[in-house]
């Protein structure tokens, strides 16, 4: 990438996360965006367990998820509904549009074992409480791996987002096309 | 047992007990919330949750109008004493910080369309979501003049975050003083015994009409101390701000400590007269109202 292009990507992410705070209000409140911390990247370590079906065996796995960029709909008008990596629970739970990473690793005993990784969009709904009692997520996306295709995803998520029930389906992964993930998620 | 074990089971016991507590019905409800024969009056709702009337404006305090917070876990002893739509248009709600007990969002819901502004401390507008009212956030000693109404945050100390897990971003919390056509109001929040603050906002502000003073919970004290007053400590910090009046909160409203029951306000009641403040430390039930300056 010459230099231009990546002076051009750097202004346009700032611009990303700057405008709508400059726009949203002449009295700017304090929006700190938290950085990614120690605690938070070990937090991220913690795997959420799952298990799938549909293959020749019922496969067990562990996926972990990351949003590099995420739209909140939901949060209050005089901030920024940008975030990046961490996503404070209300902000997610109150109503967002988010890209995601998920690596996974599925193992089906006398089946064998795969890693592979999930991207694609994730919406999240509020149900209860502005979402931190109850939300509901669609999601829709891609596996990449030893295996390509699409996958289709929806869950709920209670406790301000922390722990959920996500069911996904992706019709051309063999080990496990249907999986139920008991999901975990630390912000 | 080592000291934190300790605390983290005393921990879950609270939370599990918290969870089988039954709501019972207030013996005092609030019909008219509004006092015409009142300077300066409040309305005890529970916990810290109190309508405060300075003339012709009201503020309500961290209300939580609801029978149960925290995703449904915590239910209130005592269920809430006002039918929201009896509430009056609120000039300002006062959010002191993020714990589910102090910012309910399920009553916030009940009332949005009464509001006309809600305060916040520095950074607590993250976890509001998009109500339709105006919404400030205050950063220490920041004062705004609301239509005449001046609102300052003052220190205190407390915690700020909201899910534990949060800790590591989410350190807004804030006491509130409010100044109306003469008269003074002091509401903390939460707040653990400083000295130092309430000497400031003493001599800040000079003079305050009012103290709403939260006096629990009390125990376990080895970890309360630190970020909650009981009531001799609540008494002390009467003093050093140098209040008219003092209405004790944040007591007998949930099943939030190792406490036996009317422990804070019986101590207080006691400590009180002691101290020779009974006539100026008034002890409300939920649901009560007092007239604390009349017409």
């Amino acid at each position: 990438m010459s230099v231009a292009r990546r002076s051009a990507l750097v202004a346009g992410v700032c611009l990303l996360f700057a405008a709508p705070r400059a726009l949203a209000s002449a009295d700017v409140p304090y929006d700190p965006h938290p950085p990614p911390t120690l605690a938070w990247t070990l937090a991220q370590l913690v795997p959420s367990p799952e298990v799938g079906v549909g293959g020749p065996h019922v496969a067990g796995g562990m996926r972990w998820q990351l949003t590099p960029l995420l739209y909140s709909f939901g949060m209050y008008r005089k901030l920024s509904p940008w975030r990046a990596f961490v996503v404070e629970p209300l902000t997610r739970q109150s109503g967002s549009v988010e890209l995601f990473f998920s690596p996974e690793y599925l193992s089906a005993p006398g089946g064998g074992d795969e890693w592979l990784a999930r991207m694609g969009v994730h919406a999240t709904f509020p149900v209860l409480e502005r979402g931190e009692k109850l939300a509901f997520t669609l999601g829709a996306g891609a596996h990449l791996g030893a295996e390509t295709g699409a996958v289709f995803e929806a869950g709920v998520s209670v406790f301000a987002g922390v722990a959920g029930l996500f069911f996904s389906y992706a019709p051309r992964l063999t080990i496990a096309p249907a999986t139920l993930m008991l999901r975990v998620r630390i912000f | 047992m080592r000291p934190k074990r300790t605390l983290l089971l005393a921990a879950l016991a609270l939370f599990a007990l918290a969870a089988c507590v039954t709501t019972v019905s207030p013996a005092h409800r609030i019909v008219h919330a509004e006092r015409p024969e009142a300077r300066l009056a409040v309305s005890w709702i529970g916990h810290a949750s109190t309508l405060v009337q300075m003339d012709d404006r009201f503020i309500l305090t961290d209300p939580v109008l609801v029978d149960t917070i925290g995703s449904g876990v915590s239910h209130r002893k005592v269920g809430v004493p006002i039918d929201p739509a009896d509430l009056p248009p609120l000039d300002a709600v006062l959010i002191s910080h993020m714990h589910y007990d102090h910012l309910s969002l399920d009553s916030l819901s009940k009332i949005e369309h009464k509001v006309r502004r809600l305060y916040t401390p520095e950074g607590g507008l993250v976890y509001l979501t998009n109500f339709s009212f105006d919404a400030v956030d205050l950063a220490r000693w920041e004062t705004v003049n609301d239509r005449g109404m001046e609102i300052t945050a003052v220190p205190v100390k407390h915690l700020g975050y909201r899910y534990i897990l949060d800790q590591a971003w989410m350190h807004a919390f804030t006491g509130y003083v409010v100044r109306y056509h003469g008269l003074t109001v002091y509401f903390p929040g939460d707040t653990a015994y400083d000295k130092v603050d309430f000497a400031e906002t003493r001599r800040r502000f000079g003079h305050i009409d009012l103290a709403l003073l939260p006096i629990a919970p009390i125990h376990p004290r080895g970890w309360m101390e630190r970020v909650h007053m009981d009531p001799r400590e609540a008494l002390d910090a009467f003093a050093d701000l140098g209040a008219d009046r003092m209405i004790p909160i944040h007591f007998d409203t949930f099943f939030d400590s190792l406490d036996s029951p009317h422990e804070a306000r019986d101590t207080l009641i006691r400590l009180a007269r002691e101290r020779g403040l009974s006539d100026r430390v008034t002890v409300l039930a939920i649901g009560e109202q007092h007239v604390v300056i009349p017409r």
